[in-house]
C-alpha cells in the first residue's frame, strides 16, 4: 500500500471534517424545522435547502394532514379526511373511527337501545358503559314511575268522575226533596206552607212598589157528595182537573197552592179588588165551562165557589204573614157568604 | 355452461371437530397463504379486475351462507340487534372485530371499519384497498338482512398495527 503524503493526508482529514460539520450543520436545520412542526402553532418553512426535494416535501405534506386531522380530532370534527398512510396515520384513524363508532352508538342509545357498550376505549368505555347502566337502571326507574303515575291519574279521574256522578245525584235529590217538601202530592201545587212563603214574598215586593194584591180562596162546591158518589179516586181527579183549570186561567206572576181537602189558595199580583174579582170570576167560569170525564166513561159538571180580598199595599217591615193571615180570614168569610148563596160564584170581602 | 361440480351448502365444510389431535383452529398465515396465492393465480390468469371481482362474488356467496347460519332471525331484529350479533359472531370466530360508524336505512346507507381483520391485519402497506373478498362478505350479509340488493366498497384501509378498514354500504 502506497502510503500517501502527510499534505494530502492533512487534506482530507480537514475535508472529512469541515463535511462532517456542514452535515452536521445541515442535520441541525432539519431537526429545528421538525421540532417547529411538532411544537409550533404555526407551520415552519420549509428550509431552502430543500425547497425542491420531492422527499422533503411530501413528509411536508403529509405532517401539516397529520397536524390538521389532529386539531380536527381534538375539536369533535370526526369526519376530516385522513389520506397519509403509516403508524401515526392509523392511529389518528384508528381514533376517528372508534369515537365516530360511540357516537353510532350513543345514537343508539338516544333511541332507546340501553345494551349498547364500548369495548376498545379502555378508561372512556368503562366510564361510557357505567354511565349507559346506570341511565338504564334510571330509566327503567322513571318507566315504573310514570307507570306508577299513570295509574294514579287514572285512578283520580275515576274518583273525581265517581265524586262528580254522587254529586250529580245529590244535587238531584236535593231538587226532588226540595220539590216534594214545597209541593202537594196529589196536584203538584205549592202546599200550605210553600204558598204562604211565596205568598210573603210577593206581599213584600208588591209594598215595597206600592201595589195592591187580592188573595183568593176557592172551594170546590159539593165535593162531599161527589166523593161519596163517585169515589175518593174520582175525588181525586176531580181536583186534579179543577187545578188544571184553575192554573189555565192565572197569569205568570200569580201564584196558587193547596189549603187543604178540596180548598184552594190564589195571591194575584198587582191586582185592585175589580181586577181580583175578575181573577176569580175567570177560575169560576174556566172550571164551570169544563166537562170531568169520570173513568166510567160518562162526564160530569164541576163548580167552584170563591171568595176574593183585597189586600192594600203595606208599609215596608210590616208582618206580611200576619197580612196574610188576615185576608185570608176575610176570603174564608166572602167563601162562606158564596157557599150560601148557592154556590158556584164569587163573593167580594167586605 | 357445463353443470358446476360444488354447489356450496354449509355440510359441504364438514365436521369441523373431526380433526381430533389438531383441532377445528388453524394460523392466519394459513388462511392467508390460500387466499394470497389464489388471488396471484386468479389474477394471472384473469387480470387484476376481473380477479377483485371473482373475490367479491365468492365473498358474498360466503355472506349469504354465513347470515342464514349464525344471523338469521325470523323475528325481524332492528338494525341495532342484528349489528350486535353479526359483531359478537364475527368476533367469537376471530373475523374481526366490526363497528358501526353511521347507518341510515332510510337512505340505504351504511358505514362500517373491521379491525384486526383476517384478510389484511398486519399486512404492509399497500398503495391500494384491498378487502374485495369482505366487500363482498359484506354485501351478501346486509342484502340477506335488508332483503335489498346492497354494494359494499373499502373506501379506506390503513395500518395501525391492527389494520383497519373501513367500508361504505348502500343499497343498489
Amino acid at each position: 500500500m502506497v502510503r500517501k503524503p502527510l499534505a494530502v493526508r492533512f487534506f482530507i482529514v480537514y475535508c472529512l471534517v469541515m463535511a462532517d460539520d456542514a452535515a452536521r450543520s445541515i442535520a441541525r436545520q432539519v431537526l429545528k424545522y421538525v421540532e417547529q412542526l411538532q411544537n409550533s402553532r404555526i407551520i415552519p418553512e420549509i428550509p431552502e435547502a430543500f425547497a425542491d426535494d420531492a422527499d422533503f416535501l411530501k413528509y411536508h405534506k403529509k405532517i401539516v394532514e397529520l397536524r390538521s386531522a389532529i386539531l380536527a380530532l381534538a375539536k369533535g370534527d370526526l369526519y376530516t379526511p385522513i389520506t397519509a398512510k403509516g403508524y401515526l396515520a392509523g392511529a389518528c384513524k384508528s381514533l376517528q373511527a372508534s369515537l365516530r363508532h360511540m357516537t353510532w352508538k350513543v345514537s343508539q342509545i338516544k333511541m332507546g337501545d340501553y345494551e349498547q357498550r364500548l369495548d376498545f376505549l379502555g378508561e372512556l368505555s368503562a366510564s361510557f358503559n357505567s354511565m349507559v347502566t346506570q341511565l338504564k337502571i334510571t330509566t327503567e326507574n322513571l318507566r315504573q314511575k310514570e307507570e306508577a303515575l299513570t295509574v294514579l291519574a287514572a285512578s283520580l279521574q275515576k274518583e273525581a268522575r265517581r265524586r262528580s256522578d254522587a254529586l250529580q245525584e245529590l244535587r238531584k235529590s236535593e231538587q226532588r226533596f226540595k220539590y216534594l217538601a214545597q209541593r202537594d202530592p196529589l196536584t203538584g201545587l205549592f202546599n200550605r206552607r210553600a204558598f204562604f212563603s211565596l205568598a210573603e214574598m210577593s206581599l213584600a215586593y208588591a209594598a215595597a212598589v206600592n201595589q195592591a194584591c187580592c188573595v183568593c180562596m176557592l172551594d170546590v162546591d159539593n165535593f162531599k157528595k161527589f166523593n161519596d158518589r163517585f169515589g175518593h179516586l174520582e175525588g181525586d181527579r176531580a181536583l186534579q182537573h179543577v187545578v188544571k183549570c184553575g192554573q189555565g186561567a192565572l197569569r205568570q206572576a200569580d201564584i196558587m197552592g193547596r189549603y187543604g181537602g178540596e180548598e184552594f189558595l190564589f195571591l194575584f199580583a198587582d191586582t185592585d179588588e175589580a181586577q181580583g174579582y175578575a181573577a176569580g170570576e175567570r177560575i169560576r167560569l174556566a172550571i164551570e165551562r169544563s166537562v170531568f170525564s169520570l173513568e166510567n166513561g160518562g162526564t160530569t159538571a164541576l163548580t167552584v165557589s170563591i171568595g176574593v180580598a183585597v189586600i192594600l199595599p203595606g208599609k215596608q217591615g210590616d208582618d206580611y204573614g200576619q197580612t196574610l193571615r188576615q185576608g185570608i180570614a176575610q176570603v174564608d168569610a166572602a167563601l162562606y157568604q158564596a157557599k150560601a148563596q148557592e154556590k158556584n160564584r164569587v163573593c167580594l170581602a167586605r | 355452461m357445463a353443470k358446476p361440480r360444488y354447489t356450496f351448502y354449509w355440510d359441504l365444510i364438514g365436521d369441523v371437530d373431526a380433526r381430533e389431535n389438531l383441532g377445528p383452529l388453524v394460523r392466519v398465515e394459513v388462511y392467508r397463504l390460500m387466499q394470497l396465492c389464489f388471488r396471484e393465480v386468479l389474477e394471472k390468469h384473469y387480470g387484476t379486475e376481473q380477479a377483485d371481482d371473482l373475490f367479491r362474488d365468492g365473498g358474498r356467496l360466503a355472506g349469504e351462507h354465513f347470515y342464514k347460519r349464525f344471523l338469521a332471525d325470523p323475528g325481524s331484529p332492528d338494525l341495532s340487534s342484528f349489528v350486535t350479533k353479526m359483531q359478537t359472531k364475527l368476533r367469537d370466530l376471530g373475523i374481526g372485530i366490526v363497528r358501526v360508524e353511521k347507518a341510515n336505512l332510510e337512505q340505504g346507507t351504511l358505514v362500517l371499519t373491521v379491525d384486526e381483520d383476517l384478510d389484511c391485519s398486519g399486512l404492509p402497506d399497500l398503495d391500494h384497498e384491498f378487502c374485495a373478498y369482505d366487500e363482498g362478505f359484506f354485501e351478501g350479509v346486509l342484502s340477506s338482512y335488508m332483503q335489498r340488493k346492497f354494494r359494499v366498497r373499502e373506501v379506506d384501509c390503513w395500518c395501525t398495527g391492527a389494520r383497519t378498514c373501513r367500508f361504505m354500504a348502500e343499497i343498489v
